[in-house]
């Protein structure tokens, strides 16, 4: 009941003109950056953070949230009209949305788009709203140990997931990003690693900074290097959808919404798995008949991956507020941005801000309103953005990404930081190493670093505790089972097993 | 980069970031336990980025055995296949928008913030739009447009940051 009112309370202050007027704000320039090809909702979270930190910390999550839900909508308008996905996110948008808007179809197929997204952000924000406290409370209860098995769960889940050809690349990515977290003065002692005798480095590597290199600066080379993108010659008719054609794919709806919202919990694993995972879902349970239109401008794949994407961003924001461990690449911004502004989500944040998880939740709602109002309006003004040339508008975005990186600490060092990670990132996407893992590691670097010294204190050594506490012998199996998953030993030992079966079936 | 050629840049990442991790673990043992300081050993400063150096010098060692199984090591790169990349259109385009990025960065601090933002834009918008082949004056348009999205470009950005947020700007 506290909870309920909280939540009451939550949704009755951010309906105030100054909220509703950030949040249209936000929002707008989040669609905007989304339908941009190679500016992705991180880069957009990211560079609204330098712009928002001398705000109020609830009006500065607020415009965070706008954007990040504004982003990921906003890739499909790209993804339907280019074929090229706005962000990541949006790309399982591109099979059934493109084909929709050759068949001139552009226009109904935005609109089952922003109505898959509201739909599936509300379905998100229930979750949030629901599970949040429950794993607050849960997560009370854990100690040094969890969170040690916490953050190596995350490293290889994420590597797993976001290196689907080689995972090994995605926990190589990972285990650097926890490199890179070691820089620096650490807690424990205040001993400075890795910094060879320079001060700049003894304060370590900021995340905003690297997040907004490999994200912003290697997407601007990437983007550089192709040429222009044609945008599809098609009419957009009526955008308003008939919620008759959405409604029918109910089951579709609430299945993407619940498998996205899922996904963007799990540590690290982001928007684009989700919208897949859904996509693939939404296809496998079609009759056959139909199944045979999916990739060809099926309504109903377009909205399961919509649904899936934008349910994924309130999924994300869970472990965010339960166990500071982020859902996704935009949600590790996010993290970053609320503890500059001296909000500390994590398991005490039922101590600490009790309210704050409501108001959250709040905002989520906010946004996904003023995403669904926009998104069905302005549509064919709003088209136009696609038409600026990339050279044009990619160093005016630079100049934001060094202003954004500098801004800050005003240190000149944050700016290099922000070029490395840049050609970094550039380079190891190049060598298919993902980038999500090794942002997470820079955030679970220290998690992992405190966490495990901690737990060797106080179990004087004995690693025993590590395997037999419960959650700990919990996560460590699922750890192991992810990793031996992927092994060509295990994949012979299951096509044995099947062989085995097979063989008695019809013996 | 071509799936033919992944093996051959598996097979040198995986050596680079093998040396990279023993590197760590290196640095990493030498690092103090602060056992003398009567603090507990188990706290010791080097001993998470030691096990990291080891789990990147393990991960990375997997991968070099499977580069050289799919005969990563064998594979030449021939002047061809060089001259074919930095000749690439694509290459070509990179090179020059990662120059003048990290020209622009590298001289922050050391010229005026508006003029130096003003002169990146211009030149980046030039490098990308100006034909050397056509005359300027076909191409005057594009030079005055660069102008004007440069000079309103760097005066919103410091006009936003300076006095809104109150950034000094370098």
């Amino acid at each position: 009941m506290i909870g309920l009112k909280m939540l009451f309370d939550a949704v009755i202050g951010i309906f105030n003109p100054r909220s509703i007027f950030d949040a249209l704000w936000a929002t707008q320039l989040g669609i905007i950056i989304g339908m941009l090809p190679g500016l992705t909702a991180t880069m957009g979270v990211a560079l609204l953070t330098t712009l928002t930190f001398n705000m109020a910390p609830n009006n500065a999550i607020l415009i965070l949230i706008c954007m990040y839900i504004g982003a990921i909508y906003g890739g499909s308008r790209s993804a339907i009209l280019l074929n090229i996905p706005g962000t990541p996110a949006n790309a399982a948008t591109t099979v059934d949305g493109y084909p929709l808007a050759l068949k001139g179809e552009a226009g109904r197929a935005i609109g089952i788009a922003t109505t898959g997204s509201f739909l599936g952000s509300l379905i998100g924000m229930l979750a949030l709203a629901i599970f949040t406290p429950l794993i607050g409370s849960v997560a009370l209860s854990f100690q040094s140990f969890e969170f040690f098995w916490f953050a190596i769960f995350g490293i290889v889940i994420c590597g797993n997931l976001t290196a689907p050809k080689d995972p090994l690349k995605g926990w190589i990515a990972g285990f650097l990003g926890l490199f890179v977290a070691m820089i620096g003065m650490e807690g424990i002692h205040a001993y400075v690693r890795f910094s060879f005798g320079s001060t700049e480095l003894s304060g370590g590597i900021s995340l905003i900074p690297a997040m907004v290199g490999a994200f912003g600066f290697a997407e601007i080379i990437t983007v550089m290097r192709f040429t222009k993108f044609e945008v599809v010659k098609t009419k957009i008719g009526r955008v308003m959808p008939k919620w008759r054609d959405v409604f029918k794919y109910w089951k579709t709806i609430i299945r993407s919404g619940l498998v996205g919202t899922f996904i963007g919990a799990i540590p690290g694993v982001g928007e684009d798995i989700a919208a897949w995972v859904s996509y693939d879902l939404a296809k496998r349970s079609a009759p056959p008949e139909r199944r045979e239109t999916f990739g060809k401008g099926n309504e109903e794949g377009l909205l399961a991956a919509e649904t899936g994407n934008n349910a994924c961003v309130p999924g994300a924001i869970i472990p965010v507020l339960t166990l500071a461990i982020p859902g996704s690449a935009p949600a590790a911004v996010l993290l970053g941005a609320m503890l500059i502004h001296g909000i500390r989500p994590g398991p005490l944040i039922l101590v600490e801000f009790p309210t704050f998880i409501y108001e959250v939740v709040a905002m989520v709602l906010l946004a996904t309103i003023a995403m669904y109002v926009l998104g069905l309006s302005m549509v064919r003004s709003l088209v136009k953005v696609l038409l600026i040339p990339r050279q044009k508008l990619m160093p005016v975005i630079f100049v934001l990404c060094v202003v954004g990186s500098y801004a800050l600490q005003a240190r000149l060092f944050d700016v290099g930081v922000m070029i490395v990670f840049g050609l970094l990132g550039f380079i190891l996407r190049e060598m298919e190493y993902p980038m999500a893992p090794m942002v997470l590691g820079i955030i679970l670097g220290d998690i992992l670093d405190k966490n495990l010294r901690r737990a060797l204190v106080l179990s004087n050594g004995s690693l025993v505790p590590f395997f037999t506490r419960p959650i700990c012998l919990g996560i460590f199996l699922v750890t192991l089972f992810v990793i031996v998953n992927r092994t060509v030993w295990f994949k012979q030992f299951v096509g044995a097993i099947k062989g085995m079966f097979a063989r008695k079936a019809e013996g | 980069m071509k799936e033919e050629n992944m093996p051959k840049a598996d097979f040198y990442t995986a050596i680079v970031l093998m040396g990279f991790g023993i590197l760590v673990l290196i640095l990493s043992l030498e690092m103090p336990t602060m056992a003398e300081q009567s603090k507990n050993p188990y706290a010791a400063p080097g001993i998470v980025p030691g096990l990291i150096g080891a789990i990147i010098a393990f991960l990375s060692g997997i991968m070099l055995i499977r580069a050289i199984r799919k005969g990563g090591y064998k594979k030449q790169i021939n002047a061809e296949v060089v001259k074919g990349f930095f000749t690439h259109e694509s290459t070509n385009r990179m090179v020059k928008t990662v120059l003048i990025c990290v020209l622009y960065s590298l001289l922050l601090g050391h010229v005026n913030f508006v003029l130096l933002t003003t002169l990146f834009i211009f030149v980046f918008v030039l490098t990308f739009e100006y034909s050397f082949r056509e005359s300027f004056r076909a191409q005057a348009r594009k030079v005055l447009m660069a102008a004007v999205l440069a000079i309103i470009t760097s005066g919103a950005v410091y006009g936003v940051f300076f006095y809104l947020f109150l950034v000094n700007l370098p």
